[in-house]
């Protein structure tokens, strides 16, 4: 159903969710999360605050919204779903899958890092996030490892890819610009599958 | 006589404090000096007589690790060296616990002087673990390096954007320690190497 606010300013479908996420991260970034408000995303849209709460019941969850976006697996081409991380080729899939998630996002993830640094709330929904996204993972892992090997393979995973993530801050262009050099792609791999060493820990490890 | 010195060493010591529990959780660049004075109970004018920049402060709080001292922990080779030196790093370096939060708040704000800081970090582990590695891994010693530097850093980066300077506190538990030993582990488990001594 159409929606026009009261004084017939821009209705539900003219604002669009994807711009009331990014004025809510200008928001955010610009006055902190914690002292940011609705209104403050609303006047950016140029919008009053009601039509806001069309799409989002409040400013937490607009901050969920867009740490979703940001872990969205964007699905390699063909692939209907995850493939079973079983592999070394499966692993580096599902490696390059969410970095390159997280580089399309790179400025949302670091807006949302620097808030959980200063906000118990941002930080939470941060928490509840990553929660999520571990969960996500751990159910692609093949059948045949044990929980024991889960929890030390998720581990190492979740470490690695919040420090490639991380490293390549100092790099002009960030994430982003290393996950399109094809050299830094491959020395990423090297390195993935000596920190992840899937095979051996899908062998069972030596005594 | 005395008397006055430590006074001002007092002082010293409250402004730098003050400066890095803010820089720990904003960031160098978003902290105003101001801000830093009202912290520490001084005017501007008080405070600019012991430090006369922002960038003067940041200087004096920053002490990078002696690679040399740490490195002669590592005279053996092996395994147990690598995770020695890095146990020693997180058992004696925690002074600077507040140092390493304000170079990932400042990293992830894109502060330039964060991320000059947070490389040459990097350049000192990296020159930290080079003897114990090369002697265990030989030419390919520094791939191994940086793979165990990405995932500590990642490991650190987490903790610390939970718990900021914090971070140190929940390392150094015996559960923090395990995640480590298993980095450090599962990092070596594939790597190569070209001794048996250490194994």
């Amino acid at each position: 159903m159409p929606y026009l606010n009261g004084n017939g300013a821009h209705g539900r479908s003219e604002i669009g969710r994807e711009r009331v996420l990014s004025a809510a991260l200008d928001v955010f970034n610009r006055y902190g999360f914690d002292s940011a408000t609705m209104r403050q995303i609303a006047d950016q849209l140029g919008v009053t605050d009601a039509a806001l709460y069309h799409y989002f019941p409040s400013k937490r969850a607009m901050l969920a919204a867009i740490l979703d976006e940001a872990w969205e697996v964007r699905l390699p081409p063909g692939a209907a779903e995850l493939p079973c991380i079983d592999s070394e080729e499966s692993l580096l899939l599902i490696l390059d899958t969410v970095l390159h998630g997280l580089a399309d996002h790179e400025e949302a993830v670091r807006i949302v890092a620097r808030q959980a640094m200063v906000s118990a709330e941002a930080l939470e929904v941060r928490r509840a996030r990553s929660a999520r996204w571990r969960d996500y993972i751990v159910a692609h892992f093949s059948p045949g490892i044990g929980k024991e090997d889960r929890r030390r393979i998720m581990g190492a995973i979740g470490y690695f890819i919040a420090g490639v993530l991380f490293v390549n801050q100092q790099r002009p262009g960030g994430l982003r610009a290393a996950m399109a050099d094809p050299r830094y792609v491959e020395q990423m791999h090297r390195m993935a599958v000596l920190a992840i060493p899937i095979r051996r820990l899908l062998e069972g490890r030596p005594g | 006589m005395g008397v006055r010195s430590a006074r001002s060493e007092q002082t010293r010591e409250r402004i730098l404090g003050a400066a890095k529990e803010l820089f720990a959780v904003h960031g160098y660049k978003s902290v105003g000096v101001r801000e830093i004075g009202r912290r520490a109970g001084l005017t501007n004018a008080a405070l600019y007589y012991y430090f006369p920049s922002k960038r003067a402060l940041y200087d004096a709080m920053l002490v990078l690790p002696d690679v040399a001292d740490l490195q002669a922990h590592s005279r053996v080779a092996g395994r147990d060296q690598v995770h020695e030196i890095i146990f020693d790093w997180i058992d004696h370096r925690g002074d600077d616990s507040e140092v390493v939060s304000m170079v990932i708040a400042g990293v992830w704000h894109g502060d330039p002087e964060a991320i000059s800081t947070l490389a040459q970090l990097q350049q000192a582990f990296l020159g930290v673990l080079r003897p114990a590695l090369e002697r265990h891994c030989g030419p390919e010693w520094e791939l191994v390096a940086r793979t165990i530097l990405t995932s500590i850093s990642g490991l650190v980066m987490q903790l610390t954007v939970e718990y900021g300077p914090r971070y140190i506190d929940k390392l150094r538990t015996p559960a923090g320690r395990q995640v480590i030993r298993e980095i450090l582990e599962l990092a070596l488990l594939d790597a190569p190497s070209v001794s048996v001594s250490g194994s």
